[in-house]
């Protein structure tokens, strides 16, 4: 497993932000998923299975808090987007599914991916978490075969 | 749908922790449980809808080793907790305790239960899941629930991104205004192919690309890609697009239709009973079915007339159905963050 950690908000922004649309309104998530990709340089699987407990919890917080007005913010208020400047970054186009299971969901999301490959619907399938501390973002990755 | 009825009306926001910026117009689920928390309704309308489905399929799979339940929605039960200032951050997701609440008040004893959220192309994605879990050989049958809320959060976000339509929705016409809401629960029970069934799902695509946050590529190139696969060389005898009403996702859509299917008549529900978020697809499946079981189809009663910019053949409240009854329809989906998504039905 891949582990990367980064501060949100940044102190200064990486150099993929010039490759990602409105990068300055990215969500830690998204900010950290790409970012921790960009520094991997790992290949991309056949399938991604977004697989975080607390799904959009902290964008959702946010953008209420805010007073629900903010556009940018309520964008990042799905765990789908979350991959989006990933997929920027790479053009990779694919098989994405953002699966939940309260305290269960890496367990279900370790399942599922072997279920892709057994349906064969992927021979790679990449598993994505991660947490949103106060202060900075870990981005977690697995690869199932 | 037939009938050509708009069912949305403006929401009573009195109450609300944050009012929308913009006028809106909700097509809400008319129930008696007004107090409550927003989990129990959702389960309590996935129970309903479950009854319902139950009843159409004539049984109720109660044989716990061969069952999977997938739940589809995009906010599940946020509506409970992000209000809340001085509760601590939620830690699980907003979905899986309506799941659980659901399966709670069932009979129903699933092998493997699992909750999809991929924006509003949740329900092709939560299908597309089913035909895996079944292809696998994990389940025998899969009941795909659909649902979503809508409240204070999800308004003012529409609200926010300036997407909401002051009045009517009109998909597909020139000055087209956006979208209006609905709220759904939805039930399918999916199986693999068999004489009790009564449409059959020939192929479920989706895919997601990474263009922007919300807007898809204007090519449209990925839910073209989504069609293909899922109609596998067949030709559709209706489609049921996403038809959000707004301008650059009609504007997608119709050059993926008039490139792939430039004769096939396009519909479409969300004018009707809004969109209905993760549970959209489901309805608009459902509604492919029932066109493909009563033979009829059903209009975009809202729209005179379709963009004069756009080439696929709308059937919009002029428009007139010239051929036989249809046998194939084409149900496709569009979601934030790049999500696309394409489902062909058949009669079975």
């Amino acid at each position: 497993m891949r582990v990367h950690t980064i501060p949100f908000p940044a102190a200064t922004p990486p150099a993929w932000t010039a490759r990602v649309q409105r990068w300055e309104q990215l969500d830690a998530a998204s900010f950290a998923v790409a970012d921790a990709f960009e520094t991997w340089g790992e290949p991309m699987p056949d399938a991604f299975l977004l697989a975080n407990r607390s799904a959009s919890n902290a964008a959702d917080e946010k953008f209420a808090r805010l007073g629900a007005q903010s556009p940018s913010r309520f964008v990042t208020t799905l765990p789908s987007v979350s991959l989006s400047p990933l997929l920027q970054l790479t053009g990779w186009v694919g098989l994405m599914i953002c699966v939940q299971d309260g305290p269960d969901t890496p367990a279900t999301a370790l399942a599922e991916a072997r279920l892709l490959i057994e349906a064969g619907a992927a021979r790679r399938v990449g598993i994505v978490q991660y947490e949103i501390g106060p202060q900075a973002v870990t981005v977690r990755y697995q690869v199932v075969t | 749908l037939t009938a050509g009825k708009d069912f949305s009306a403006a929401p009573d926001v009195r109450g609300w922790p944050s009012t929308p910026t913009v006028p809106a117009r909700v097509c809400r689920i008319e129930d008696e449980t007004t107090a409550g928390s927003v989990e129990a309704r959702m389960a309590a309308h996935l129970a309903a809808a479950w009854q319902m489905a139950a009843r159409m399929a004539g049984r109720s799979p109660h044989d716990g080793e061969a069952l999977g339940v997938v739940f589809a929605s995009t906010k599940g039960s946020v509506e409970d907790s992000v209000w809340s200032k001085a509760s601590p951050p939620r830690l699980d997701d907003t979905l899986t305790p309506v799941l659980r609440r659901f399966l709670a008040t069932s009979d129903l004893q699933p092998r493997r239960t699992v909750c999809v959220s991929n924006a509003c192309s949740s329900n092709h994605v939560a299908l597309q899941l089913a035909g895996f879990w079944l292809r696998a050989g994990a389940v025998r049958e899969v009941l795909v629930l659909s649902a979503d809320h809508v409240g204070p959060f999800v308004v003012n976000g529409f609200a926010a991104l300036r997407s909401l339509a002051p009045e009517r929705v009109t998909p597909f016409a020139a000055g087209r205004q956006g979208i209006q809401l609905g709220e759904a629960a939805a039930a399918l029970l999916v199986t693999l192919p068999g004489p009790a069934a009564l449409c059959r799902i020939h192929a479920v695509d989706t895919r997601v690309e990474g263009h922007a946050l919300t807007r898809s590529r204007e090519s449209g190139a990925t839910l073209e890609e989504a069609c293909v696969l899922a109609c596998d060389g067949r030709t559709p005898d209706v489609i049921v697009a996403h038809g959000t009403g707004t301008e650059a996702n009609d504007a997608m859509e119709d050059a993926v239709y008039r490139r792939l299917f430039a004769t096939v008549p396009v519909t479409c529900t969300k004018w009707s009973v809004g969109h209905t978020l993760g549970a959209s697809g489901a309805v608009d499946l459902i509604a492919a079915c029932e066109m493909l079981r009563r033979g009829e189809v059903f209009r975009i009663a809202n729209t005179e007339a379709p963009d004069p910019a756009f080439a696929a053949r709308y059937l919009t409240r002029q428009a007139r159905w010239s051929g036989p009854p249809p046998a194939r329809a084409l149900v496709a989906s569009v979601g934030f963050g790049g999500m696309h998504g394409a489902a062909l039905v058949e009669l079975a």
